[in-house]
């Protein structure tokens, strides 16, 4: 069952089937989204209109984590079964994770400005964000500089195992610092349980993301088996070419 | 063990030079830091422990190029890997004789300059070096055979890995009056130090034999 799960030309027959739906649930979802956040829901008693940034930013942090999450489960599945596949989506989905940790980052800073009045400050989450923008980045570049690319993907699944263990350390080792530091005080959000005119329009925006995310894997999955494809391809040729000229 | 400790004794009597450069780095900047801010001797005794417990992770991080790179290039981990011999027990004498080369003197200089003051802070700098060494020793393997420079490949892959390590010897620091007692904080670094040090023996092996291959 998982021999065949992992198979390429299983998983992209599949993932190829349920792209078009996945597609099509992006832009319901992020219409219905978008709708429901600018126009029916409520501004917030406190921060006013820019808490509808929150539709996108939460939405985005959930992504980047749960794609960093993503890669290291792929990274061991990689390991144990010995298979090149998972190691090859877990390439083609860091992007991902990086481009939701930047729109997290980037809401987050334009969302802080009008809140707490400065677009940075050392505070536990948005220090542990910038980190696992590092371990991103960190991965990224070890996959992109080897020669070698079935090197460089095993070379990248064991950062990325390290840096998925770390991140519960350095995420506890930095509210806590935080806490013990200085009390929250400022950025206490006085937050009741959510209403669901505002938790409608984020579930939807969370799915919107969630069915992007995968489009957009299936896309990339696809383009790198692709470009293995046409790369053995043209291997077979040289040789076939050579064999003819040698006879 | 007899190998173990041999192997410690050989490195260490061919310490490079680059690591003695590396220490004298440490000492122009902290002479530098001294006299900058001998106008305001409060500032400077409250800030001093944090600004040494930084800068010799940072120095750390610097010099981690170094841990296996004379061994790769003369050839001796493909010897060691080609007559089957443990590569774990190479790998954690080559990490305790960088500590020994550079940890211990980094200790020594932050007790000259902070004048022998605080026991938790001499403590607080030998284990996060430790750790440091032991979880960049995965980035530095990893490194090995990259084919563009890795000047920013191995700080990226260090630099999360060491937030939580410096967060943790500093806290122990900073925080005592808080949490009461500097107790925690020691256990808390033999913690992590333990993690490294299991983390590092089953990640460094496969790191080298992936840069062999």
């Amino acid at each position: 069952m998982i021999r065949r799960l992992t198979h390429p030309k299983f998983l992209l027959r599949k993932g190829e089937a349920l792209l078009p739906w996945s597609m099509a649930a992006t832009g319901l979802f992020g219409c219905v989204g978008l709708l429901l956040s600018f126009f029916f829901s409520p501004p917030d008693y406190q921060q006013g209109e820019s808490v509808r940034i929150m539709y996108i930013h939460v939405p985005a942090s959930w992504g980047a984590l749960s794609v960093y999450t993503f890669m290291a489960i792929l990274s061991g599945w990689g390991f144990v079964t010995r298979a090149s596949l998972p190691h090859l989506i877990t390439k083609a989905i860091a992007p991902i994770g990086i481009a939701f940790t930047l729109i997290s980052l980037g809401t987050g800073a334009i969302w802080g400005k009008p809140t707490w009045g400065t677009w940075w400050a050392w505070d536990a989450r948005l220090t542990s964000m910038l980190l696992l923008l590092f371990l991103y980045l960190g991965y990224w570049t070890l996959v992109t500089l080897f020669d070698d690319e079935e090197k460089a993907l095993s070379a990248g699944a064991v950062i990325a195992l390290i840096g998925w263990i770390n991140i519960p350390i350095i995420k506890w080792s930095v509210e806590w610092w935080h806490t013990l530091h200085q009390p929250a005080s400022v950025f206490r959000l006085a937050k009741p349980a959510i209403h669901w005119t505002m938790l409608a329009p984020l579930f939807s925006m969370a799915m919107a993301f969630a069915a992007y995310g995968f489009s957009i894997a299936v896309i990339r999955i696809r383009t790198e088996i692709n470009i293995r494809k046409i790369r053995s391809h043209q291997l077979r040729e040289g040789i076939n070419q050579n064999e003819k000229l040698a006879a | 063990m007899v190998n173990f400790i041999r192997q410690i004794r050989q490195d260490l009597y061919r310490t490079p030079q680059s690591i003695l450069q590396v220490l004298f780095v440490f000492l122009n900047l902290m002479i530098a830091f001294g006299l900058l801010s001998s106008n305001h001797p409060d500032l400077w005794q409250a800030f001093l422990p944090i600004l040494l417990i930084g800068l010799s992770c940072g120095i750390v991080s610097l010099s981690l190029d170094q841990l296996f790179r004379e061994d790769w290039e003369d050839g001796s981990i493909e010897w060691l890997m080609s007559e089957g011999k443990s590569i774990e027990i190479y790998i954690l004498a080559r990490i305790i004789t960088h500590w020994l080369r550079l940890g211990i003197p980094l200790v020594l200089f932050v007790g000259l300059i902070s004048g022998f003051a605080s026991y938790l802070l001499l403590f607080g700098v030998a284990t996060a070096t430790l750790t440091l060494m032991l979880l960049g020793a995965v980035g530095s393997a990893l490194c090995l055979n990259t084919s563009a420079n890795n000047a920013i490949l191995l700080p990226l892959l260090t630099l999360p890995l060491g937030i939580p390590i410096m967060i943790v010897s500093m806290g122990s620091l900073i925080n005592t009056s808080v949490s009461g007692g500097a107790f925690p904080y020691f256990l808390l670094q033999g913690g992590l130090l333990l993690i490294a040090c299991a983390l590092s023996l089953v990640a460094c092996p496969f790191a080298l034999r992936l840069s062999l291959r």
